[in-house]
């Protein structure tokens, strides 16, 4: 029964941003390469993560804990499969979900009750799945009959709150955060954090990214500290925040 | 095999997205979908007038033939303008979840596909009001005719997604050459015409001709579609399948850093 749990695991992983992605590639900038103008930035490949080994079994809840540019985001897209990793091994298994950049995604010219639909898609659900989840979505994001009106009219506000509340009404095995984000007003706030509590009881694995570290202290039991695309500490998720404290001094 | 699953699997999602272009297409305009029918009415009239007069031929002739390689023609158009900023303008749902890519090149493909089989349903109106001797056997070739069109433009349209997501001229570059190709394919000229003016080696080697020869012999003639035209789109598409799967192999994975 072993291959039905969940697991993350990546062997010797590296992965490399390509810089030809970045180079300027319009018709002027080929004419000053070509005169011998020599650019004052060369664009190198960018090696985001570096000889990443950890394995992340059901029932472990971790922290990402590092500097800005670390590569707390870019990890959790490469367990999330976003982003291609240039060596090693890579082994996923379970149903991802992931909340990491939640306000985009919509037709902007679709209703919030048509883009309930097309997101729930996206996340790999059936017409049917999403049938029956949409009132409770629309319950829950608060938007009454601003569902019936096409999403560009929306506020930043309210576009989170439908995102989150459609992500969240989906279930996975390993769940993938990206920062608690701070949907909507206050009192959504609230009720958002004790959704995301419920939804990170119900998974098997959570890889959470944060500079919250009181939330990580009651959320994780495990903490990974990142620095530079490197694992500089794996383990106890206190003494992972005190490691990283440390390095802040 | 695994990634032809993963396509199906998301099935419900790229379908739904290409009804919603169709919805955003016509979106509060008056004629609705009607528009796919009356877009190449309109260009067929002014056309069937001018090259009428021009060459000569009684415009009732040239009337059915344009129209069906407008139609054809306007498919092929639309889903590779689109197809080439499949992926651009998909980004934020490649940056979200991980489906296989290949399912944006079909949305823009059946989207078109959608629009064109609309336009097919004013074609057929037209063939039984001025030629309905037409109708017969060889009609039952057309089924399995719009599925081969559909599995040859899905191909190029997928492999100028991925030309389209590394190079952002291409969209640019992309019109010039349908207008080019156009100039060189039976739309609304007569493939004698080329023939004629002796390029009729160019109707030869141009699968556009072929295809369109696989819709009008039925329509147009009452016949059955050439065992040559046949075979030229069977390898034709072949070809371009084979490519394509290159091209997805090969490119899929970094297409996520160059949006």
């Amino acid at each position: 029964m072993n291959s039905m749990k969940s697991l993350i695991h990546f062997d010797n992983c590296n992965l490399h941003y390509c810089s030809s992605a970045y180079q300027e590639t319009s018709l002027r900038a080929y004419i000053f390469r070509l005169g011998g103008w020599k650019c004052s930035h060369p664009v190198r490949d960018i090696h985001a993560l570096k000889d990443i080994n950890v394995r992340i079994d059901t029932g472990e809840k971790v922290g990402l804990i590092g500097h800005n540019g670390a590569g707390k985001s870019t990890l959790l897209k490469a367990i999330a499969g976003l982003y291609p990793i240039s060596s090693g091994n890579r082994e996923v298994r379970g149903t991802i979900r992931s909340l990491l950049e939640l306000s985009l995604g919509f037709e902007p010219d679709a209703t919030g009750f048509e883009n309930i639909m097309y997101r729930g898609l996206l996340l790999g659900q059936t017409p049917k799945q999403i049938r029956q989840l949409r009132e409770e979505i629309i319950d829950f994001s608060e938007l009454g009959e601003f569902i019936n009106y096409p999403i560009r009219t929306y506020s930043a506000g309210m576009l989170v709150r439908l995102a989150f509340s459609i992500s969240t009404s989906i279930r996975g095995d390993i769940l993938l955060l990206d920062e608690i984000m701070s949907a909507g007003d206050i009192a959504f706030q609230q009720k958002a954090r004790n959704r995301i509590n419920a939804l990170i009881d119900r998974a098997e694995i959570l890889v959470f990214a944060s500079h919250d570290l009181e939330t990580m202290r009651g959320l994780c039991t495990r903490g990974l500290v990142l620095n530079h695309g490197t694992i500089i500490y794996d383990g106890n998720v206190e003494d992972a925040l005190a490691c990283y404290q440390d390095s802040l001094l | 095999m695994d990634y032809i699953i993963k396509i199906w699997l998301s099935r419900y999602f790229w379908s739904h997205l290409a009804l919603a272009d169709l919805r955003s297409r016509y979106k509060r305009s008056f004629l609705g979908l009607g528009w796919c029918f009356v877009k190449p009415f309109g260009m067929t009239l002014l056309l069937s007038f001018v090259m009428g007069h021009i060459f000569h031929t009684p415009i009732d002739d040239s009337v059915l033939f344009i129209y069906s390689g407008l139609v054809i023609w306007e498919f092929i158009v639309l889903s590779v303008l689109t197809g080439s900023n499949a992926f651009v303008n998909a980004q934020l749902y490649i940056g979200q979840f991980k489906h296989p890519l290949a399912i944006y090149p079909l949305r823009s493909v059946l989207a078109a596909f959608i629009d064109m089989l609309f336009a097919f349903l004013g074609l057929i109106i037209f063939v039984f009001v001025r030629k309905p001797s037409n109708f017969g056997m060889a009609w039952m070739g057309l089924l399995p005719t719009f599925l081969l069109l559909f599995l040859t433009v899905l191909p190029v349209v997928t492999i100028a997604a991925f030309i389209g997501v590394r190079f952002r001229d291409f969209s640019q570059l992309v019109t010039l050459l349908m207008q080019a190709l156009q100039l060189i394919s039976p739309v609304f000229f007569q493939p004698e015409v080329f023939y004629k003016g002796n390029i009729g080696f160019i109707m030869d080697i141009n699968p556009i001709y072929h295809l369109m020869e696989l819709f009008r012999a039925p329509l147009l003639r009452g016949e059955w579609a050439s065992g040559t035209d046949l075979a030229f789109i069977l390898l034709t598409a072949f070809s371009l399948w084979l490519l394509a799967c290159l091209v997805i192999i090969h490119q899929e994975r970094r297409v996520i850093f160059y949006l």
